[in-house]
């Protein structure tokens, strides 16, 4: 199992929504992205989920988590 | 009705349409102010100034606004609308209900005023049905939504005055005196359009200039501030109070806007995006027409006549241009550039990104039109202020006709974002590659 970490602290939108979305393209069944936000992604879910994903947002900290892993059957 | 679903961004089709029709009621404020006559400076409730002004505040300013509570609702906050459909009978209501009722002011017809005010308050609550769901996180108590969900209960309460300002007109209740004309638009001006420019600047200033190292520290109490004044000191100058009243209620009026310019300049001076666009530049020129519109609401406040009349006509337009055309108006002309934008890279780019290269926001708008705009509106509302100050009607209609040209030319280029299409920039962003800008 890998995770791919990305720090998109700091981007503006669309910026984070895309670097995301490019690293779920060589994400393997096990593997996931875990990245630091500025902010919770709300127009981003719809997107995991067309392409068959699954995510956990974590808004506690200053800096919010998002982490994103294929659906499994 | 069908609810969309939370984080679901609304279409295009229902978004685009309130943002390129919101400079028709900015080139119709100008063209109505192009064609002031005497009264206009002798008399701030003149019919055509009046008509000016519900251009200016609900054909064009609301308008936007209305625009972007549909999409920042769903986008940022994480609403959801009741109904799109219940959104777009609204618009058509609204661009239907506007022109009408600045004509009733025009032609001081009191009772077609009557209907038309009631045709504006029936777009408020098609409004309101659907706002209050789309800023839903209001009770995990985000500050945008804490100022979204003040201003759209003092939208209500001003629609509330304003009808009833509306009854009285055609059936003498009891006369509107300069006080309650003034009480009305103030619940307007700051409660309304001053509490949503705030609160939507809170999200899209820090989120577009890339301010990480600082956070607004005073958002709650400026909002109790300001919701304070607004409604405490509309109702007071309902009163038609004398001159250290009107004062104390201008001071107060000017405290949250005033804590809210330095909290903004605090965060915007601590960006780490140092090239300015649009969006930034028009936030700090907004930022100088709010200290212009404060220093003339006091001086007006105090009530020194300075034309003929018993009002300080000259100071109360000016102060309003400044207000509204200057503060809220440039506020709104800087973010409609990131928003609109945003929501045409959401709906053609969103499924292309990380399969293949796509733009970004910058690549899909002109950011020369978009500061060619900033430069005629600014000037126009420069000359226009001076007009009103100086008491000279030609210098007054000079600004009037650049306010309609800069509006004029913030519609071709808004509609350009939305119509033209855009090639994807392939040195910009791809699969496995960063942007740098």
């Amino acid at each position: 199992m890998a995770t791919i970490q990305l720090d998109n602290r700091g981007l503006q939108p669309p910026e984070p929504m895309v670097r995301i979305l490019a690293a779920l393209g060589s994400l393997a069944a096990d593997d996931e992205v875990v990245a630091l936000m500025d902010r919770e992604p709300h127009l981003l879910y719809p997107e995991l989920e067309r392409r068959g994903f699954t995510w956990e947002f974590d808004g506690r900290d200053e800096a919010f988590v998002l982490t994103v892993r294929r659906v499994t059957a | 009705m069908t609810l969309a679903a939370p984080g679901r961004g609304p279409a295009l089709a229902l978004v685009a349409p309130f943002f390129l029709a919101a400079p028709l009621g900015l080139a119709l404020a100008g063209l109505i102010l192009a064609f002031s006559n005497g009264d206009t400076l002798l008399a701030i409730n003149a019919p055509r100034t009046v008509a000016l002004t519900h251009a200016a505040v609900i054909g064009w300013l609301t308008m936007g606004i209305f625009g972007a509570v549909y999409q920042l609702g769903p986008a940022v906050l994480g609403g959801r609308l009741v109904s799109s459909r219940l959104a777009r009978v609204h618009f058509f209501v609204h661009a239907t209900v506007v022109p009408a009722f600045v004509w009733t002011f025009w032609q001081w017809d009191v009772r077609l005023m009557g209907y038309a005010a009631s045709g504006l308050v029936l777009s408020f609550i098609l409004f309101l049905i659907n706002a209050f769901p789309a800023i839903g996180t209001l009770r995990r108590g985000a500050l945008p939504a804490r100022y979204l969900g003040a201003s759209l209960v003092m939208l209500a309460v001003t629609a509330g005055f304003g009808i009833t300002w509306a009854g009285t007109l055609q059936h003498l209740w009891f006369p509107v005196t300069m006080g309650r004309l003034a009480g009305h638009a103030h619940l307007g001006l700051l409660g309304w359009l001053g509490l949503t420019l705030m609160g939507v600047a809170y999200q899209l200033a820090p989120m577009f200039n890339v301010v990480q190292r600082k956070r607004p520290v005073a958002g709650g109490p400026i909002l109790a501030l300001t919701v304070t004044a607004a409604l405490g000191g509309g109702l007071v100058l309902m009163a038609d109070p004398g001159p250290w009243v009107r004062l104390a209620v201008a001071a107060a009026m000017a405290a949250g806007p005033g804590a809210w310019g330095i909290e903004m300049l605090r965060l915007m001076l601590a960006r780490s995006r140092r090239t300015l666009d649009v969006q930034g530049r028009a936030t700090f020129v907004s930022l100088g027409f709010l200290v212009v519109t404060i220093c003339l609401g006091l001086l007006a406040a105090i009530g020194k006549p300075v034309s003929p009349g018993h009002e300080p006509t000259r100071l109360l337009l000016g102060y309003g241009i400044a207000g509204v055309s200057g503060w809220a108006g440039i506020m709104l002309i800087g973010n409609s550039y990131k928003i609109l934008p945003f929501l045409v890279w959401y709906h053609r780019y969103r499924q292309l990104a990380g399969i293949r290269p796509v733009p970004v926001v910058a690549d899909i708008y002109s950011e020369g039109a978009a500061r060619a705009v900033l430069a005629v509106h600014t000037t126009g509302t420069i000359v226009a202020i001076a007009g009103a100050l100086l008491g000279d009607l030609n210098i007054l209609r000079a600004g009037g006709l650049m306010l309609t040209l800069g509006a004029a030319l913030h519609m071709v280029s808004l509609a350009h974002i939305v119509l033209a299409p855009h090639a994807p920039a392939p040195r910009r962003i791809g699969p496995g590659e960063v942007a740098t800008r």
